[in-house]
């Protein structure tokens, strides 16, 4: 997974990146030199399960892909079923330019964690507002013995 | 420019000027400065566009193109700046630098034009009082309690060293004044007004802090003031701090007028966009209403608080991790994007297919969050929408 990480970050733009639990877990992370990647993953799961509720009473279905632009940073978020992938991006770039990279990054990541731990349901409210608990076990599969992975 | 292009500008200028004379509208104000840009002359344009403004005061095509001209002589005096400094740099070159990027937003360069300051004139306290107001201006616009913090501690380094420093003790007053930290505020106050014992602003303001001190106010400590502002994105300021600046900046600033309902005002804007092939529904939010368009029946108030809560975790979010102001959120679904906007005082957000021209989206949410609600009004129907509480 930190492979694909680290494939990602060398594509101009993207200045670090991190796979993360629904619930807030980090289980991946590369991201640029001082950025905390603990605290990143629980402001991080908290916008994306605000965004991921609030868009199912919109009627739109669930996301794929969110996107956040402030004064003096850019992130987006790529759902992976039961995780999502975070990607610090640069602000003057076009985040559109990176939608490929990004999207392939994705796919191969949530191909790994399938393979790590099967099909597990997402971690996506209910209807009552709720969020159900992730079940993926990753101890089926080795943990990467990277630096900065948690297994 | 050559003589003839010279010539016939000018005569244009004339022209336009005539025009403005006999018959003054928002377009006449509008192509007379633009003739200005066109001639070069920067200066007469954003003074053109002041007396238009004066005139149309609601005109948000006039208040665009005095910010497209200010910025463009900020953008000059940069330059100028720069190669100045290059020749011969000197503190007070730093200090106007500084100044104008902070004016732009430009923090980052302006936090740099500082580190440079102070690497060429390290004995020059000026380049430590300019980092700190970057510190305190990244706190008033994005409200992170680390830009606050970081302000408060070079405040206090500057005041160990140099205690009869009135400008520090005024910053840090006004600080501690807004966060609601007030007794911080009285402390740094009682110590300006033995140094400046004839303001009779420092001495109001200093009877209001105690005022509020011996009523029912809760004065919290700095840090949890700090990380209050963070959670809700507002000031308590609860005795209307009374900082001259800030004073001063406030009493030139012309009132907004009011617009006499302030969601029918946006109610042509969202139609616009509303009508942009591809955009399924648009959401205006103010405060604790909204305007819905587009919404099946039964669910304008559910899509309005939908768009809130996002608006406002998302403001949330991007405050705590040190990334500023939040601006703008897009989630892609299976079905669409929702763009969300933020402005100010409001939020925008559409829903929009796939294939929809997201710049032409992006750029009218811009408008339609960040309008004041009686320019959104300009001249058209009011049949727009659905009114919701949000």
């Amino acid at each position: 997974m930190l492979e694909t990480l680290k494939e990602l970050n060398r594509t101009p733009g993207v200045r670090g990146s991190a796979v993360l639990m629904g619930d807030g877990v980090v289980m991946a992370s590369l991201l640029a030199p001082g950025s905390d990647a603990d605290s990143l993953a629980a402001l991080v799961s908290s916008l994306a399960s605000s965004i991921v509720k609030n868009v199912s009473r919109l009627d739109m279905g669930k996301p794929r892909r969110i996107l956040v632009t402030s004064s003096r940073g850019c992130f987006s978020a790529n759902y992976l079923g039961n995780a999502w992938l975070v990607t610090d991006l640069e602000l003057e770039i076009d985040p559109g330019s990176l939608e490929l990279e990004v999207e392939s990054a994705a796919m191969r990541i949530r191909r790994l964690l399938r393979r790590r731990g099967a099909e597990v349901p997402a971690v996506l409210p209910s209807d009552d507002g709720s969020t159900a608990e992730s079940s993926l076990d990753f101890s089926a599969g080795a943990p990467d013995a990277n630096e900065g992975e948690r297994p | 420019m050559s003589f003839f292009a010279r010539l016939f500008s000018r005569r244009s200028v004339h022209k336009l000027r005539d025009r403005v004379s006999d018959t003054p509208s928002i377009a006449s104000y509008a192509d007379l400065a633009r003739a200005f840009v066109a001639s070069n002359d920067i200066a007469s344009a954003e003074r053109i566009l002041e007396e238009a403004l004066d005139t149309f005061p609601a005109s948000t095509e006039l208040d665009r193109l005095r910010r497209l001209v200010r910025q463009h002589r900020l953008a000059d005096r940069i330059q100028e700046l720069r190669r100045r400094i290059d020749e011969e740099a000197t503190p007070s070159l730093y200090h106007e630098l500084c100044e104008i990027q902070l004016q732009c937003n430009d923090f980052h360069s302006a936090s740099l034009t500082c580190s440079e300051w102070r690497r060429m004139f390290p004995a020059d306290s000026g380049a430590e009082l300019a980092s700190i107001k970057i510190a305190l201006r990244r706190f008033y616009t994005d409200r992170a309690a680390a830009d606050g913090r970081a302000a408060f501690a070079g405040l206090e380094n500057l005041l160990a060293r140099d205690p009869g420093h009135a400008r520090a003790l005024r910053l840090l007053a006004e600080l501690c004044s807004r966060i609601g930290a007030l007794q911080k505020a009285q402390e740094a106050l009682s110590r300006l007004s033995q140094i400046v014992p004839d303001d009779p602003g420092v001495a109001t303001w200093r009877r209001r802090v105690d005022f509020a001190l011996a009523s029912s106010y809760q004065s919290m400590d700095l840090n949890r003031s700090l990380r209050e502002v963070e959670e809700t994105g507002q000031f308590p300021d609860p005795v209307q701090s009374v900082d001259e600046d800030a004073a001063e900046r406030r009493a030139k600033k012309p009132a907004a007028p009011k617009a006499p309902r302030v969601l029918d005002a946006a109610r042509p804007a969202l139609g616009r966009l509303a009508r942009v092939p591809g955009v399924r529904l648009v959401v205006l939010v103010r405060g604790s209403a909204a305007l819905v368009r587009g919404a099946r029946a039964g669910t304008a108030e559910s899509v309005a608080r939908a768009t809130r809560s996002i608006a406002v975790t998302a403001k949330r979010t991007t405050r705590r991790m040190g990334m500023g102001s939040f601006q703008q959120v897009v989630v892609d679904t299976d079905s669409g994007s929702l763009v969300l906007q933020s402005g100010d005082p409001s939020c925008a957000a559409a829903v929009i297919d796939r294939l929809t021209s997201m710049p032409a989206v992006r750029s009218a949410l811009a408008d339609l969050a960040s309008a004041p609600a009686s320019q959104a009004a300009a001249g058209a129907e009011h049949s727009e929408g659905e009114v919701v509480r949000a």
